[in-house]
């Protein structure tokens, strides 16, 4: 049965992005409507440490033989040298978004390229230092073929780019004359006035002569008033701005700034924070995170007068308190929250502040780190149901087998979920089969972790704690274990973790008493595309064979210090896992060279793989793994003594080949 | 309740009350174009349905009268699969042809509801399947040639979706 083109598109809408790739590959109409242009806009080609010189096997080459356009491009750690400039030739003028990360590329080779894309509606070009070292780039005669040539360009980044002067930047916005966003994040900024006296004598027009040698926010200032109207995103995180210059940037006339980045700024101080929500009202973005100076003063201003904001961020902004936290009440457009690591944040603040109301608006939650308990935790799973992200990580105390179940109940909806190092949880949360403990206080749920210390505190303890905790996390596991053979899906009274079938990325990190129980009776997830089970040393060959089964759209699996795991497991998982594009079993010490046998023989998209510390696997088969066509990064150790003790005749040295050196780290 | 009636390919006329068959965006705009007036049964022919999917739709309709209207569609985010209601599902038991087929019409008639509830039936089956799998499943034929096969793994193969 052949559906209409238009019927394919729409159908494929409701399909996540990598069941949308296996779509396209099934035959010809299914291909193209899989990258129509509403898909198509969101793809992006990327050449990660690639080699791209050797023109028949580059990967370059694979885009400009396609039958269709694809729009968007970023280069990683690649060296860009002109061998690439038929590529350019051939699909610049339709490159929309062009990223270079960290690439290696002269200042002639970098002109071509821009002369080529004249379409470029976004340009990032992060910590590519060589390219701005001589100060020269777009000087002189290149300088005016690129005037105005940038006609469409609504984004540039910068960011990262230490040998970035006013002269260098001004000659990217003259060619840019619709610019609405600017990213000078990393770059080293000068807000020093006397730096701005020495280069800038009064009287003179700036743009005529900026530095050669500093980039000053006095110079960026003066361009940022001179398109006002026109900018609408500011990213200077990781720069030394302070207030003062924050209230500057506020009070430029006619500027109505829709989103602003200033992480990590330590300078920062209230006072630009204060003329921030004085003059720019409009505000929908706002990330301060780790602006350790800010308190709550700042915050209920914020939460005052920027009412339409829809992102914030206030990680680690640690002065912040209660008080401050009760306003964001006020902010109900707020899509994104990150509060992290305020630890003065108690309970009271969460409850007066985001959960007074029930909040059908709020979809993004961080609240990693946060000091919390139980009960606060309950409370956000019940006032804030339209949840689709949640970070929980390092809520030591807060998450519990009971407000784990609070949370599988109300937050069906969720696509992330982190719980990273929540040590409390046990099997019989996550599957909601526990056993209901007579002694236990809390009513909430029907599950009760069995976990509890009070019932053991007055024995004379002859092993030790340690030795005790495993002969009762045996118990537990054996009891969890045995009502879930008994119980069918209907009968049991919990809620099982598999009850947010929507979810694509889960970190249970370093929950080390999940078991394999919970992997067979609670893991079974369609869309699951990242998975990170570190440190969950409890499980076994046996758990992965049922995950593998029930969760084949993984991607990314990191197995870090699950060192009971074998060989096997790891071949389950390869073969199992048709997707897989990083995998990572650092420490997982029983591995062998038939690990990687299995993953060269049937690891088709993998991209990054990390077997450092597994000392059985030798290093001259990790290289050879490294001709894995699609393979980036392999993170290894360095041959040690031990293997020489371990294995004898072995052969010398590896003889690493030159191209697979780029793939392989030595740690 | 004034009916309108509804004549399948196959020649077949359903009676059909009119506010039933106005969830069909399609019809309605016939009915208002032409003018018909509520008092005639008019016949409306739709060429494209036959009987047996049309009784189906017909059926679908009829238990999904009193909905409220969907909210609208926000682009950016994904959409959810798994919110099929039961009634739908058991409805939707039927073999790959008919929904195929009921897809088809719900395109045709413009009934976004039914059109909504088939394509999240279609993309469950598709979920977690290897390009082989899929084809086996809806017994697609695969023709691309082997040279655009590899192509357009390795397209796939260096490709982000943000």
């Amino acid at each position: 049965m052949d559906l209409p083109f238009e019927v394919l598109v729409y159908l494929f809408k409701y399909l996540p992005k990598s069941d949308r790739k296996s779509a396209s590959e099934t035959c010809r109409s299914w291909y193209l409507a899989a990258n129509d242009y509403c898909f198509l806009k969101n793809k992006v080609a990327v050449f990660y440490k690639s080699v791209l010189n050797e023109e028949a096997t580059s990967p370059t080459s694979i885009f400009e033989n396609s039958s269709i356009i694809y729009y968007n491009y970023l280069f990683n750690e690649v060296e860009i040298s002109n061998k690439l400039n038929g590529f350019w030739d051939k699909l610049g003028e339709h490159i929309k978004s062009l990223t270079l990360q960290n690439c290696d590329v002269c200042e002639k080779v970098f002109v071509y390229i821009l002369q080529r894309c004249r379409n470029l509606e976004t340009l990032k070009i992060q910590s590519c230092k060589e390219l701005f070292m001589s100060g020269r780039l777009l000087e002189g005669k290149t300088e005016g073929l690129l005037v105005e040539s940038l006609d469409y360009l609504k984004s540039l980044s910068l960011s990262g780019n230490q040998y970035l002067t006013d002269a260098l930047f001004n000659r990217f916005i003259t060619a840019a004359p619709s610019l609405e966003e600017i990213n000078l994040s990393g770059c080293s900024l000068q807000f020093h006035l006397g730096l701005v006296k020495k280069f800038y004598p009064p009287g003179n027009d700036i743009f005529q002569n900026p530095s050669e040698s500093v980039l000053t926010f006095h110079f960026v200032l003066q361009f940022i008033t001179s398109r006002a109207k026109n900018i609408k995103r500011l990213l200077f995180s990781n720069t030394l701005i302070d207030g003062a210059a924050l209230k500057l940037l506020s009070e430029v006339e006619n500027l109505k700034l829709e989103g602003l980045e200033v992480h990590s700024c330590d300078q920062l101080t209230n006072t630009g924070i204060l003329a921030l929500t004085t003059h720019q009202t409009s505000l929908k973005e706002l990330d301060i995170g780790l602006c350790s100076r800010v308190t709550d003063q700042s915050l209920v201003h914020i939460c005052k007068n920027l009412t339409n904001l829809e992102h914030l961020n206030i990680q680690r902004c640690r002065a912040v308190t209660d008080l401050g936290i009760a306003e964001l009440k006020n902010l109900n457009k707020l899509k994104s929250l990150n509060i992290s690591q305020c630890e003065l944040i108690t309970k009271d603040g969460i409850e007066n502040g985001i959960c007074g109301n029930e909040n059908n608006v709020l979809e993004n939650l961080d609240i990693h780190s946060l000091n919390l308990d139980q009960t606060a935790l309950i409370t956000i799973s019940e006032k804030l149901p339209k949840l689709r992200s949640l970070d929980i990580s390092y809520c030591f105390n807060a998450v519990t087998d009971t407000s784990i179940q609070v949370i599988f109940k109300n937050q069906t909806d969720l696509q992330s979920l982190k719980m990273s190092h929540c040590d409390k949880v046990s099997d019989a949360g996550l599957t909601g089969m526990g056993k209901v403990k007579e002694e236990t206080t809390s009513n909430e749920g029907p599950i009760m972790s069995n976990y509890d210390e009070s019932a053991h505190q007055h024995k004379i303890h002859l092993g030790s704690r340690a030795e005790e905790e495993i002969v009762r996390d045996a118990r537990r596991k054996r009891d969890v274990m045995l009502m879930c053979e008994k119980l069918s899906m209907d009968t049991y009274t919990g809620y099982s973790l598999a009850r947010l079938r929507g979810l694509q990325e889960l970190d249970i990190s370093g929950c080390n008493r999940i078991t394999d129980v919970s992997l067979t009776y609670a893991f079974n997830f369609k869309e699951l595309i990242s998975l990170n089970l570190s440190r969950c040393q409890q499980i076994t060959h046996e758990g992965i064979e049922h995950l593998v089964k029930n969760c084949p759209s993984i991607e990314y699996f990191n197995l870090i210090d699950c060192y009971n795991l074998k060989d096997g497991a790891v071949e389950e998982i390869v073969k199992g896992l048709r997707r897989l594009q990083q995998l990572e079993l650092k420490g997982c010490n029983q591995l062998t060279d038939k690990t990687l046998e299995a993953i060269q023989a049937h690891c088709e998209k993998l991209k990054v793989l990390d077997v450092q510390g597994c000392r059985n696997i030798s290093p001259e088969l990790a290289c050879s793994i490294g001709t894995l066509p699609t393979l980036h990064t392999v993170l290894m150790s360095k041959p040690g003594p031990y293997i020489a003790d371990g294995l004898k005749n072995r052969s010398s040295a590896p003889t690493f080949l030159p191209a697979l050196m780029r793939k392989l780290r030595l740690h | 309740m004034p009916n309108i009636k509804l004549q399948s390919s196959d020649n077949e006329v359903f009676p059909v009350d009119i506010e039933i068959a106005k969830c069909s965006v399609t019809i309605k705009t016939m009915l208002e174009d032409l003018g018909v007036d509520d008092e005639e049964e008019e016949v409306v022919p739709l060429p494209n349905v036959n009987s047996a999917i049309l009784k189906k739709v017909i059926q679908w309709a009829t238990y999904h009268k009193d909905d409220p209207p969907l909210p609208e569609d926000d682009e950016n985010k994904e959409k959810r699969t798994d919110d099929i209601s039961s009634w739908d599902a058991d409805f939707l038991k039927v073999d790959q042809g008919t929904l195929f087929e009921l897809i088809l019409a719900a395109n045709y008639l413009d009934i976004k509801g039914l059109l909504d509830v088939t394509c999240k039936t279609v993309a469950n089956m598709i979920k977690g399947k290897s390009p082989e799998e899929i084809r086996k499943t809806f017994n697609i034929k695969n023709d691309f040639t082997a040279a655009e096969e590899d192509q357009v793994r390795k397209e796939n193969e260096w490709c982000e979706e943000k």
